[in-house]
């Protein structure tokens, strides 16, 4: 019997009268009111073309690099030989050539670059729908795909027929693939962050579809992985951009002049995952990721105000699946690591819901007059959490679970909603949702944050 | 923080078994079984004798790196400079992998008390009196600190270099050089010093906003590929960051014998807002130019293959030439 695939990620607007999900490459919408299904989009883009063209442009890389080689050591080889015929002043090598110079002959044992070809225990390729976030004025969806490392933005529309709110605008494919995305402050332009670190930007009203060069058209770069774009108001009401990675940066450049960059917060000792500027106080950031702390910045001023110690209290909501891998396990084969995967606000109550990875638990952090952060509760379900967001009014929560893929927590109690029609729209979108798989097996990756973790050897 | 002066227990020349020819060998530290060509290279003379070189210096460097160097210290120690053939290593060291390097937090966490031991603020004995102003990014064998330290004796001169024997030597060359010139006039060498570090991550982690008033990269890895672009260490983007550590005012100062490479960084930091071309004129009369054109050892390399020098600098202009 097909089961529900949990969602990947979901999003709702500050109404929270819609939820949006990804999960796969599908997107759904949902009236969380009556758990209707209201919009629902499926990438049908097949990556497996793409993927196998640039096997054969590899293949013929290769094929190329070894005839070149092969020629390289026959010219070094008989360049070997008229050198020792004439034996006096050798001419003076010149080092001002524009290519390569040729290898010198390599040692025996080094074979000849294999092509590849994909085999049966290849890791799978999970095609899927990385984030989703809505414009400021919640007219419109942005996402984006793994399938062709596009953009993808959508006008969010209630008057159709046909029962369909998603009406796609635009596919703005780029040269690496999409990590984070956002929309610029006034909701004219898309920033994406990409894999290796660079940042674009387009405008949503541009017919055009760019085909973007890395070289030139990044509007900054971190050589990093890009784990997060943000845009703000700084104090002098200047738009900023807000970029985090996996070297613990957090960076806020002016926008779109992005070559100045304004400061950095650091603090951080691993990768970030999430930061938040919280429409409370639009002064505070809140950011967090692969340390055991959350901290809270006056971003302003460049300032950490305070660090919530996740150590302790986390502990008993850990499980085995947070046992560190064993190449990196200690003796008494007992280390567990944890990470943060989301942190949303809560608007109404000046506090912070973070969602650890892997767990069954959402936290709730107060951020108190004196700007502290101090844990207020924690809400716990009977699955593991695959994600978090909240509207003005309440915190919805995606399960690792077939009997609700969601929970609609009120804020004011922090208790899950108990309303009859609360639970009969979670029970509508459970049983609604389209997206199904065989087994578990075929689940894809719903807990990918931890992998962010450094974890080199020495060198 | 005190430097321990026990020996950290330095593994002896590794010396794998070879009686029995068919028997496997493995590597005395890392336990990997050794293939034919890695036991040769492993009992060769010349590996043993660099594998000892290293564990003196290392000892030496160890005694002395953070130390401010006194008379009595010259007694007990060879003041030798350091021998460049016993750090080769791969010429290349990938900028994007994450390394196990270390580097400070944020720049407030950085200790340079240990690399400038003479400028410690009397004061405040965990601060220094002044603050690096010069950095030599890829510094290789430090060549050009070494030219730059008598021109420049008011300031701090730091050289950022990714691989690790390349630093050691380094360290050990201006170890030796402050030895021999413990109470000279002209240079005393304790306003330089080198970290290993990737510049092209982490320069924002060491050096404040503004703090630098000059950058140097000279001959840089030229990164032929077109898919190693990126790997470059003038990008677009990366000038950003090069931007925000230089103060306003301060140079870019590029040389590079590769002309692909030296029209790539002109192309890139002629487009960069926040950077200006300074004129011949500039590199007729400023003295960097001199000493970075003739003291490096890439550059003393083309000299003697008798290749181009290429040169560019760059001024850092003020923010609001962008807005
Ligand atoms: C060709 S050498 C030039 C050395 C020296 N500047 C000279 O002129 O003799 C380039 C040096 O840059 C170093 N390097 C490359 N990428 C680096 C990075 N990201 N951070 C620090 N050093 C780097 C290399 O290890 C190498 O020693």
């Amino acid at each position: 019997m097909p089961i529900k695939h949990p969602f990947q990620s979901i999003i709702t607007n500050k109404e929270g009268d819609l939820l949006f999900t990804a999960t796969k490459n599908e997107l759904q919408v949902f009236e969380l009111k009556t758990g209707e299904r209201v919009g629902h989009w499926v990438d049908v883009f097949d990556s497996t073309e793409l993927l196998r063209e640039k096997i054969t442009k590899e293949q013929q890389r290769q094929l190329k690099a070894n005839e070149e080689k092969a020629a390289a050591e026959a010219k070094a080889k008989a360049a070997l030989l008229t050198e020792e015929e004439a034996t006096a002043t050798p001419e003076p090598t010149t080092t001002t050539t524009t290519e390569e110079p040729t290898k010198k002959k390599r040692k025996s044992n080094n074979s000849e670059p294999k092509v590849p070809t994909p085999g049966s225990g290849a890791p799978t390729i999970y095609n899927y729908i990385r984030q989703i976030k809505l414009s400021n004025d919640e007219t419109k969806l942005v996402v984006i795909t793994d399938s062709d490392k596009a953009a993808v933005v959508f006008q969010l529309n209630y008057d159709n027929n046909d029962n369909n709110v998603l009406e796609l605008l635009k596919r703005q494919p780029f040269p690496k693939r999409p990590n984070a995305i956002t929309t610029s402050n006034d909701d004219t332009e898309i920033i994406m962050g990409d894999k290796f670190g660079d940042v674009y930007k387009f405008a949503i009203a541009d017919p055009e579809i760019k085909t973007f060069v890395g070289e030139t058209d990044p509007l900054l770069g971190h050589v990093s992985m890009l784990t997060g774009v943000a845009l703000a108001k700084n104090q002098l009401n200047q738009d900023v951009i807000i970029t985090t990675d996996r070297d613990e940066h957090i960076r806020i450049s002016q926008y779109p002049q992005a070559s100045i960059i304004d400061k950095f917060l650091f603090g951080h000792e691993s990768f970030i995952s999430s930061v938040l500027i919280p429409n409370f106080d639009k002064s505070l950031l809140i950011s967090g990721g692969g340390d055991e702390f959350i901290c809270l910045w006056n971003w302003y001023e460049g300032k950490e105000l305070d660090r919530f110690q996740l150590g302790e209290m986390i502990q008993p909501y850990l499980s085995d699946l947070h046992l560190a891998p064993s190449k990196f396990q200690n003796e008494s084969g007992d280390l567990k690591e944890y990470c943060v995967a989301k942190i949303v606000e809560l608007t109404q109550i000046n506090s912070v819901a973070v969602l650890i990875e892997s767990t069954n638990v959402v936290l709730v952090l107060k951020i108190t007059d004196s700007y502290k952060l101090e844990l207020d509760q924690v809400i716990q379900f009977d699955s593991p959490v695959t994600d978090i967001c909240a509207s003005n009014f309440k915190l919805i929560v995606s399960l690792e679970s077939q009997e609700n893929l969601i929970q609609i927590v009120d804020i004011e109690n922090k208790s899950i909603d108990q309303e009859q029609e609360s639970k009969d729209a979670v029970a509508k979108i459970t049983a609604d949702s389209l997206v199904e798989v065989e087994s578990k097996e075929q689940f894809y990756p719903l807990y990918t944050i931890y992998q962010l973790k450094k974890r080199s050897e020495f060198s | 923080m005190s430097e321990s002066t026990e020996p950290k227990s330095v593994s002896a020349t590794p010396e794998p078994q070879v009686h029995n020819p068919e028997a496997p060998v493995y590597h005395p530290v890392t336990g990997k079984k050794l293939n034919k060509n890695e036991i040769q290279k492993l009992t060769s003379e010349s590996y043993i004798k660099r594998q000892k070189y290293r564990t003196e210096q290392e000892q030496r460097r160890k005694n002395l790196k953070h130390v401010r160097i006194e008379e009595e210290h010259l007694e007990q120690n060879t003041t030798d400079l350091p021998k460049k053939r016993f750090y080769r290593q791969r010429a290349h060291s990938n900028p994007f992998s994450d390394h196990r390097l270390e580097y400070p937090i944020s720049p407030a966490h950085m200790d340079w008390t240990k690399l400038y031991p003479y400028y410690i603020d009397p004061e405040d004995s965990s601060k220094l009196t002044k603050q690096v102003t010069i950095a030599d990014i890829g510094c290789g064998f430090g060549g050009l600190m070494v030219d730059l330290a008598p021109e420049f004796k008011e300031n701090l001169i730091l050289g950022m270099e990714i691989r690790v024997q390349v630093t050691n030597y380094v360290e050990d060359r201006i170890i030796a050089l402050r030895q021999q010139n413990l109470n000279s006039e002209e240079a005393n060498y304790q306003n330089i010093n080198v970290i290993r570090g990737n510049a092209m991550k982490f320069l924002p982690n060491f050096f404040e906003k503004s703090q630098l008033e000059k950058i140097f990269f000279c001959f840089p890895d030229p990164h032929f590929k077109q898919r190693k672009h990126k790997a470059r260490i003038v990008t677009n983007t990366l000038l950003s960051e090069y931007a925000y550590v230089l103060k306003e005012g301060g140079v870019i100062y590029t040389i590079t014998d590769v002309l692909d490479l030296h029209e790539w960084m002109v192309k890139h930091l002629d487009e960069h807002p926040l950077f200006e071309r300074l004129d011949e004129e500039f590199e007729k009369t400023d003295p960097c130019v001199r000493i970075m054109t003739h003291s490096t050892e890439e550059g003393k390399k083309v000299e003697r293959n008798k290749g181009s020098k290429y040169i560019k600098c760059y001024r850092r202009l003020p923010n609001s030439a962008v807005l």
